[in-house]
């Protein structure tokens, strides 16, 4: 090494490594910042060049727009928060980014995203929420009180278990059914010590869970990328309904139609996780000696139309293809059949509902559906213009144990 | 708004610097205030009128303070009392007597803001390194309102920022330097920071943990702090570059720091000096009787944990701070002395993560419960619960994260960063390219609302 006189760092630099006198700038920060900003400005540029979307089909919501500039919208600080949603809401090819972002946790490790587990074989499964204990007790008090009080009416209600329940098995590894839904099993026992009580000796309080588990193959009870159960699981539900519905004629045959298989669901939206599809099927009851056809049609109390299938096909080109069955929840919908057998069927329930319905029509004169949601007339008048003879709940777990509508129908 | 927004990244940042860069140089100041009051404005316009009003008390005031007569001591009193008043209602009152719902907002960044202009009119009074009062408002407005350190730090004192304000240095290697340094805390943020709170929030959510969920989580907090702190100071610093300023360093490796007093040298820095020098030192700091010293060193770890927050956790923490670093001053250093510094550094590191169970449980009764959690109060044994499903979802964010605070991993991508070889710096770009891709995912993401009960 050299010793000798003085020599500064520099000189000693270039004694031993023969670096310029100047020390170069390293490539890589010649280059970073060049690339930033042209990575920036492209995206600012499309950004202020293309058209915004006022819907999202992807996220099922609409998009925010350019926010009005006013003093009001200043000063309270409202603009700025809208400008930054109308920015990332319009950012260009938004859809992806969301996509991107589920595969960079997915490659992380993450078996979840807000709230939606990513189980086996694609499968999707929400996550239960907690329970409102007093909020359940309320819709069950209302149940079982109007259940009392019209003890000639023959009662059915039915609740169906969500696939974290019923398909615990693709949850994944770690996780269980009571992990994925801590508070159920305290909102059944809940359920079934309120309305196992009444007075009424025609009500019944049917539990499908059983029977979905045991179903021949319940991978197909419920979509992987949808909180729906699918045809086959409102198909096994009915088949083990009938008796409880004192609904003595035989079933007939069906011919199962695939009629989308391009379906990709609410947990696909919300997970933002779009690797599968999902196939919707409906049945076509085959009519024969056993069974023969049964004619109806759906009435649109609301939007004044008539209509010869239960069935909207053009639904399947929109984002949500379950609204396939009636075209979506309304808050009164008639069916009125050729069977004049003078049962009238009244059903209250959620969106679990529409692909059950088919399966009833043949059995019934008419049966009125309130979804009470978006129901909001007399009740007691319906009951008794209509004649009803039947009634039933059907709802999803997942809904009813939130529902803080059903109560205030049923009361009136 | 954040840095690590579509707003900022795409619209604020790109308009903000070309504006900067094609401006005459006389008035670059001026644009830098108005870009400055404009990122204030969008965060929060409601307070905006309560922070020029501050900003017009201490541009008098720092004139009074500056003028030299006897009056200064008086008018620097005033000042300091008034503004710390201002802090202590938004920042206190308001949370203690829950009257949030009677203001329009608290102001953005307000300890932060409160810091830098108590350092300026200190300075002033002192005269620390030859610093005068500002006579032009902007150049004061440059430093209190300089967006890049405005909501979260560093809390440059006024004396090293001074010199600059006049001709700030845009020159191209401050750029090229600063836009290394701002991606490099944007993926610190986003791909880092973000990801092990996802977790951390998932695992907090829980009724109860099994030994190894607690002390899981409490790691898996230690990291994401880090990162999204560290990550936010080279944003910081990174933007004060590209803008030609040169802020000072927030954070030395601070998980690799070898006893309490080490950390505190390498973790917030700037506030550990601004404590040092406004508040320790002037009150006798070392240079007195052991007894006043521990006094000293109290009153700074009681206000530190002061300024994090109203809430008793924060007083809590600060004061676990001040204790262990009297313990380990006045104690312990004979003893451990000689340990191996790998032992020192491990130990430290519990120390820290224990701390930062009162930083993050929203009570102080919460985070005792939460210390028992770590000893099994929590009754899921040790491997119980949810364990093995966190287990295999943290792991590899846990590594990445704890990779990135091993020293030598960051000397040698430093190392790497200044490669002579093309090929190095070219796979860098394109891997660095790719993770900037992936942030914007991350953050457009992040936003993605969907209305599942919309068609229940």
């Amino acid at each position: 090494m050299y010793t000798g006189a003085q020599m500064n760092k520099q000189q000693y630099d270039q004694y031993n490594m023969q670096i310029p006198r100047k020390q170069k700038v390293p490539l890589f920060y010649k280059m970073v910042f060049p690339s930033l900003a042209v990575f920036l400005i492209i995206f600012m540029l499309f950004n202020l060049l293309s058209k915004p979307r006022t819907f999202s089909s992807q996220e099922n919501r609409n998009l925010a727009q350019m926010p009005e500039l006013s003093l009001e919208s200043l000063a309270d600080g409202s603009y700025f928060s809208a400008l930054s949603a109308y920015q990332s809401d319009q950012f260009i090819g938004r859809d992806y980014w969301i996509r991107l972002r589920n595969s960079t946790q997915k490659f992380f490790g993450f078996k979840e995203n807000d709230g939606i587990y990513f189980g086996s074989d694609g499968y999707l499964l929400k996550q239960g929420e907690p329970l409102d204990e007093t909020k359940l007790n309320a819709t069950l008090k209302a149940v079982d009180d109007f259940s009392n009080a019209n003890p000639d009416m023959r009662i059915t209600f039915l609740l169906v278990p969500g696939a974290q329940t019923v398909l615990s098995d693709k949850l994944p590894s770690g996780i269980s059914a009571e992990d994925a839904f801590p508070d159920r099993s305290k909102a059944i026992e809940l359920t079934q010590s309120v309305l196992g009580n009444g007075n009424n000796p025609y009500f019944t309080y049917v539990n499908v869970e059983n029977f979905l588990k045991q179903a021949e193959n319940t991978d197909r009870l419920y979509y992987k990328t949808d909180h729906h159960w699918t045809t086959y699981g409102a198909y096994t539900a009915f088949t083990n309904v009938k008796t409880a519905m004192a609904i003595d004629e035989p079933t007939p045959s069906f011919e199962v139609l695939p009629v989308s298989e391009s379906f990709q669901g609410t947990l696909a939206s919300q997970s933002g996780s779009f690797e599968e599809e999902d196939t919707i099927v409906v049945f076509r009851p085959i009519a024969s000696d056993i069974m023969p056809e049964v004619d109806y049609y759906v009435l649109y109390p609301d939007e004044k139309i008539k209509l010869s299938s239960c069935y909207r096909m053009e639904k399947l080109a929109e984002k949500d293809q379950y609204t396939l069955f009636f075209g979506g929840n309304y808050g009164r919908l008639e069916i009125h059949t050729t069977n004049l057998n003078d049962r009238k069927l009244l059903i209250f329930k959620d969106s679990y509902a529409n692909c059950f319905i088919p399966f009833l029509i043949p059995y019934f004169q008419e049966i009125e559906i309130i979804d009470p949601r978006y129901y909001y007339e007399d009740l007691d008048l319906l009951i008794r213009n209509e004649q009803i003879t039947d009634v039933l709940f059907l709802y999803s777990e997942n809904t009813f144990f939130e529902d803080v509508t059903l109560k205030d129908v049923l009361a009136g | 708004m954040s840095f690590a927004s579509v707003s900022f990244l795409f619209y604020f940042l790109p308009a903000a610097l070309l504006l900067y860069y094609i401006c005459p140089r006389k008035i670059k100041g001026f644009l830098l205030v108005l870009i400055s009051l404009l990122f204030y404005a969008w965060g929060s316009t409601a307070t905006l009128l309560v922070i020029l009003c501050s900003f017009l008390f201490n541009y008098v005031s720092g004139l009074a303070i500056g003028s030299g007569r006897k009056k200064s001591r008086v008018s620097l009193i005033f000042a300091v009392i008034i503004n710390v008043a201002v802090l202590v209602f938004y920042k206190y009152v308001l949370t203690w007597f829950h009257m949030e719902g009677n203001v329009n907002g608290i102001p953005l960044g307000l300890s932060f803001y409160t810091f830098t202009v108590l350092s300026y009119l200190i300075d002033v009074y002192r005269g620390t390194d030859g610093v005068k009062a500002a006579k032009n408002p902007v150049r004061l407005a440059q430093y209190v309102f300089f967006f890049p350190k405005f909501i979260s730090g560093p809390i440059e004192p006024y004396h090293t920022m001074a010199p600059q304000l006049q001709s700030p240095d845009v020159s191209l290697s401050n750029v090229r330097t600063g836009a290394v340094r701002f991606v490099t805390g944007l993926f610190k943020k986003v791909l880092i920071s973000d990801v092990l709170g996802t977790l951390f929030s998932q695992i907090q959510g829980l009724p109860s943990r099994s030994v190894f969920l607690a002390w899981l989580g409490m790691l898996l907090f230690t990291l994401q702090l880090y990162f999204d702190f560290c990550g936010y100071s080279d944003m910081a610093i990174g933007l004060a570059g590209m803008l030609g300023y040169k802020l000072q360093e927030n954070f030395d490796e601070p998980y690799a720091s070898t006893g309490i007093s080490d950390f505190w040298r390498r973790w917030h820095i700037s506030l550990g000096h601004w404590f040092r020098d406004y508040i320790y030192i002037p009150m006798g700091g070392n240079r007195c009787s052991q007894s006043r010293q521990i006094m000293n060193l109290m009153t700074v770890w009681l206000l530190t944990g002061f300024w994090h927050g109203a809430s008793l956790n924060f007083v809590f923490w600060g004061l676990y701070h001040g204790v262990l670093i009297i313990l380990e001053k006045f104690c312990f250093d004979k003893f451990t002395r000689r340990w191996p510094n790998f032992i020192k550094t491990v130990l430290t590191f519990i120390l820290v993560m224990i701390g930062w169970v009162f930083f993050f449980s929203p009570s102080l009764m919460e985070a005792f419960s939460y210390i028992g959690e770590l000893a099994g109060t929590g009754g899921q044994g040790f491997f119980g619960g949810l364990s093995s499903y966190y287990l295999s979802q943290a792991c590899l964010p846990v590594i990445i994260g704890l990779l990135f605070c091993i020293p030598l991993v960051n000397k040698a991508l430093a190392y790497l960063g200044k490669s002579r070889y093309p090929i190095v710096s070219y796979i860098l770009l394109i891997i660095s390219m790719i993770l900037l891709v992936l942030c914007v995912g991350q953050i457009i993401g992040a936003t993605n609302v969907s209305f599942l009960y919309f068609n229940f």
